[in-house]
């Protein structure tokens, strides 16, 4: 594992008080009681400063699970 | 005109039954003209305005689109939103900002006050307006392209069948589907009628039927014992639940048969195990909108998570103001947003009571005692939702917790008897065989993800009578026709 994917995964496990196992591809916006609205943007923080990149808003809204987390900082410049 | 009216049904089944024979290049033209008659039908004085908006939308959205600078991209953004919220805040808010303005010249004691304007809500208006905001920033955010068609988009502006209490829609899923065509499904246009027939018992047979029992404890407050005020909020939870879930069937059904989709609006929302998770089912079209066009705007660049707390109880005060022009919406909204933030700040210690008292180790206990709580919660804060006043709201809440605090075997015997009498004999009876038919149905959703397909699993005398059994419900238990709960809005 990449350290941006570390740190993509320990963001995670920040925003969403969840464990280490729950940090992959099957967490999605949808199916997590745990990524709420207050989570989603607490994950946004965190990621804007580990990465040191700035969220669109369209992005922020298309953010909806793991693997498109992954996608968008990949477009963003972020290699994993 | 009531979507329960005969008026509407008669009406709609023409339109039904014209739709498909008219050639694909005028459909949008009928549905357009049926949208405006439908409209005016209702009030054609405001017709003009609903004009109005629909073309000062459609030349902004184009302009944003045209501009290359940001900047400018943002200024015609901003003067849309000002033309799309001006009639809001003038039909909406003028004599609640009179009110408040005289109650605070009266508080420095000048005797001087403004007139209350004689003015008369618009009806829909709320829905639309927040539609077509919505399309304006999805424009600016570059998410869809303005539609240069005038006559898709003026329909996309005034769809007749979620026009007026939603759901409300994005330009992204709505346009392309009234441009492209529509083909006769016989299984999806059943599949919708029965849609729309479960809609018609639910608001006349459950909500309807709950008014009266509503009005008696929220109409008089003072009248109420703290049992009565429980069983009030309760009820008027249940009330609204199939008012404004049946308004959604029916608006998602018509458009169905008419062969175009609209967003789910409910997901069994007083099943929901956390407020979150109340708002992610209930509403959801308008939760979805205030999350992307307010809140997320709000948090960005936010890093504290102070900052985010804030921004959700903005976010949730904006949604009570956008149901009504009255402090109780705004308390109401204010509690929704505390809920959120308190669930989110004893999050670990709830997990380390639920450890504590074993919970995790009778999950289905758990549950229940979440969804028990939730659904309290959220009847406690509809009791400003309902109440005719903050005032009324606070005696109502004054009763309750006088009766919790005196509670005895004696007290919730006289309770029972108390909220028996909100109720006659007949009605009672048919409110909680009905409430056992919803909760029967809601049940088979949960299960099989579709009451409707369990059924047509079924033998053919079975379908038949539950087909029966829903019309003839409609036909003999039917309240006094009342216009639905979020119309108002």
């Amino acid at each position: 594992m990449n350290d941006n994917m570390s740190v993509y995964k320990k963001s995670f496990i920040e925003a969403f008080d969840i464990e280490e196992s729950e940090a992959n591809s099957s967490f999605r916006m949808n199916s997590k009681d745990e990524w709420d609205s207050i989570g989603h943007m607490t994950l946004i923080a965190i990621l804007e400063e580990a990465y040191g990149v700035s969220f669109e808003t369209s992005s922020i809204i298309d953010f909806d699970s793991f693997d498109k987390g992954v996608e968008i900082l990949s477009s963003m410049g972020v290699s994993f | 005109m009531n979507f329960t009216s005969i008026r509407y049904v008669a009406i709609f089944s023409l339109i039904f039954a014209a739709y498909y024979k008219i050639p694909h290049k005028w459909r949008w033209a009928f549905l357009l003209g049926a949208s405006y008659a439908f409209y005016a039908l209702w009030n054609w004085k405001f017709l003009p305005l609903i004009w109005g908006t629909t073309f000062t939308s459609y030349i902004t959205a184009i302009q944003i689109e045209k501009q290359g600078q940001r900047k400018l991209k943002q200024r015609f953004l901003a003067a849309g939103a000002a033309f799309l919220l001006a009639p809001l805040f003038l039909f909406k808010y003028t004599n609640f900002f009179i009110s408040n303005v005289n109650r605070a010249i009266g508080l420095i004691g000048l005797d001087a006050s403004l007139r209350p304007a004689s003015l008369i809500l618009p009806l829909g208006i709320s829905f639309y307006t927040f539609q077509l905001l919505g399309y304006l920033i999805d424009v600016y955010r570059g998410r869809v392209k303005a539609e240069r068609h005038y006559g898709i988009f003026s329909l996309f502006a005034s769809f007749f069948p979620q026009f007026i209490a939603g759901p409300i829609e994005r330009a992204g899923k709505l346009l392309h589907q009234l441009r492209e065509e529509a083909f006769f499904d016989y299984s999806r246009s059943a599949s919708m009628l029965k849609r729309i027939a479960w809609g018609f018992l639910k608001k006349t047979v459950i909500a309807d039927g709950l008014v009266q029992s509503v009005n008696k404890v929220f109409n008089t407050p003072s009248l109420s014992t703290g049992f009565m005020a429980m069983a009030g909020a309760v009820l008027f939870s249940i009330q609204i639940y199939a008012d404004f879930s049946a308004c959604s069937d029916i608006a998602i059904g018509c458009a169905g048969m008419l062969g175009i989709n609209l967003s789910e609006n409910f997901r069994q929302p007083h099943f929901a195990a956390s407020i979150s998770e109340f708002w992610s089912r209930w509403h959801m079209t308008l939760s979805n909108w205030l999350r992307d066009y307010i809140y997320i705007p709000l948090c960005k660049g936010k890093k504290k998570r102070w900052q985010i707390y804030l921004a959700i109880i903005a976010t949730f005060l904006a949604s009570g103001f956008w149901h009504g022009a009255g402090w109780r919406y705004l308390i109401w909204g204010f509690i929704h947003g505390i809920y959120l933030v308190a669930s989110n700040m004893t999050k670990k210690l709830r997990k380390n009571a639920v450890a504590f008292l074993r919970l995790d180790k009778a999950p289905k206990l758990h549950g229940f005692l979440q969804i028990a709580m939730t659904f309290s919660l959220v009847c406690f804060s509809r009791i400003f939702f309902r109440a005719n006043s903050v005032e009324d709201a606070f005696v109502l809440i004054k009763a309750i917790f006088v009766q919790l605090s005196t509670l005895s075997l004696n007290s919730v015997y006289v309770g029972v008897v108390d909220i028996w009498m909100l109720f006659s004999n007949s009605d009672i009876v048919i409110f909680f065989f009905f409430f056992a038919v919803l909760e029967s149905f809601q049940y088979l959703e949960r299960k099989y993800g579709s009451a409707w397909s369990w059924l047509g699993g079924k033998k053919a005398i079975f379908r038949f009578a539950a087909y029966i059994f829903i019309a003839a419900s409609i036909i003999l238990f039917s309240s006094p026709s009342q216009s639905f709960f979020y119309n108002q809005f």
